[in-house]
């Protein structure tokens, strides 16, 4: 049986990991959101006017660039603090910090993996507010939901296209759209049959993730099954530089093994 | 097999949710706030790819020809613990897109598009791209030069077509 304070021990340790190398990232471009740089704050603070004067005065303080980079600083040294020791009393202010640096790229810096960062922190900032009684358990509950969810929603939004079913749509993702192609996936992707069971084998393995949350009492199945999911946001991180998802949704990986515990499914 | 049957109709639900048509939940405020909100929807369909031109305008020797001014980095193993080009270059890749759906707002709108964030935005990126030589032959952009910038869309036939062109620019950075 896997205990709630090991799941959320290794939760903390996760996201504070992810958060980790997201700031170091901030700090190696800081170049670019100085304020001679293409992303000042000067530029980027005219898109919070609607939110009012008194919101507008505090994020320009917070994130203009000596107080963004005092933010990163500060962030850097709870991650690291919290990947030693995990405490979840240090989930909310990475939360604020990590939502605040959201705010300062105009909502978010890199989309899906800020998304699931940022939903982790809240759970368990919720988890280290009103904690207690089965509030953290439910917290990692719902951070596990999130991460089946995750994978649902993206299978059924793929099989819905056809040129998801025929392997195109895999094609030109890898191939194109976004550029960064290693030269061994081009050669792979010149063989037609490969982006057809390619796109088949991720969009299946999608739909079928919420079976992990019956299938995954047996532990055999649910080392194999995360260790697929992982490799797959390894396969992301590789082909297309997508390495901010495999630190996120591996934070989340812990929630998803408590609630399989929680829903009574899990190993005895 | 009361979890099986719950399990399934979550499913169910989610399945009908994401079958009914896409409702786009607009506004500004929503729109900075959206990382408390995620979709999942990820790389939903193909659809069309923005993509950003820049080229310097010499005294001399007039216009030069379109370069692209986004380039993404070149991928090896260290990028799995650190990739900070990398996801810069899907942040300007993004506020391009931004900028495509705005000038289609604007479109229907009447508004001009010059005067938006969206715009300023990408305008010091297609600067910058110039002048850290990432889309100059010359490798950087003097101030005496002007340029434009185009955003085009490419779409899944591989057919690309101008948005919008801007006006001339200058290469100085406006304080």
């Amino acid at each position: 049986m896997i205990s709630e304070t090991w799941a959320l021990q290794a939760t903390l340790r996760f996201v504070a990991f992810s958060v980790f190398i997201q700031s170091l990232e901030m700090i190696a471009i800081r170049s670019n959101w100085q304020e001679a740089g293409p992303w000042a704050w000067s530029r980027i603070r005219q898109e919070f006017r609607p939110f009012g004067a008194a919101f507008f005065w505090v994020l320009d303080r917070l994130l203009q660039y000596r107080g963004y980079f005092s933010l990163i600083v500060v962030q850097t040294t709870l991650c690291v603090s919290c990947m030693l020791f995990p405490d979840l009393r240090l989930a909310p202010p990475i939360f604020i910090l990590v939502f605040l640096g959201c705010l300062r790229w105009r909502g978010a810096f890199n989309g899906g993996s800020d998304y699931m960062t940022v939903l982790v922190l809240l759970a368990l900032s919720v988890a280290a507010c009103f904690g207690g009684g089965k509030i953290t358990s439910y917290a990692l509950g719902y951070i596990g939901m999130q991460v089946v969810a995750s994978y649902f929603v993206a299978g059924l939004v793929k099989i819905k296209q056809a040129e998801w079913r025929s392997g195109h749509a895999l094609r030109v993702f890898l191939g194109s759209s976004l550029g960064q192609t290693s030269p061994w996936v081009r050669i792979l992707l010149s063989r037609q049959s490969f982006s057809f069971y390619a796109a088949w084998a991720v969009m299946l393995f999608e739909l079928f993730s919420p079976a992990i949350l019956i299938l995954g009492r047996n532990f055999t199945f649910l080392f194999f099954w995360i260790s697929a999911a992982f490799l797959f946001h390894l396969a992301n991180a590789f082909t297309l530089g997508l390495n901010r998802f495999v630190w996120a949704w591996l934070a989340g990986y812990f929630g998803l093994i408590h609630l399989i515990s929680l829903l009574n499914l899990g190993p005895p | 097999m009361v979890s099986i049957v719950l399990l399934l109709l979550a499913c169910l639900g989610l399945s009908l949710v994401v079958a009914l048509p896409r409702t786009v939940v607009g506004g500004r405020r929503l729109f900075l706030v959206r990382v408390l909100f995620p979709s999942w929807r990820f790389f939903e369909s193909i659809g069309v790819v923005a993509r950003l031109y820049v080229r310097e305008v010499d005294g001399e020797r007039g216009y030069q020809n379109w370069t692209p001014a986004l380039k993404a980095p070149p991928l090896s193993w260290s990028n799995l613990f650190f990739n900070p080009h990398g996801n810069l270059y899907f942040a300007q890749q993004s506020a391009v897109e931004h900028l495509v759906s705005e000038i289609e707002e604007s479109e229907e709108g009447g508004s001009l598009i010059e005067h938006s964030p969206a715009f300023a935005l990408v305008h010091s990126i297609a600067r910058d791209s110039i002048r850290s030589g990432v889309a100059s032959a010359n490798g950087s952009l003097s101030f005496s030069n002007g340029f434009q910038f185009k955003v085009s869309l490419l779409d899944e036939d591989g057919v690309e077509e101008d948005l919008m062109i801007s006006p001339l620019l200058s290469a100085r950075v406006s304080s």
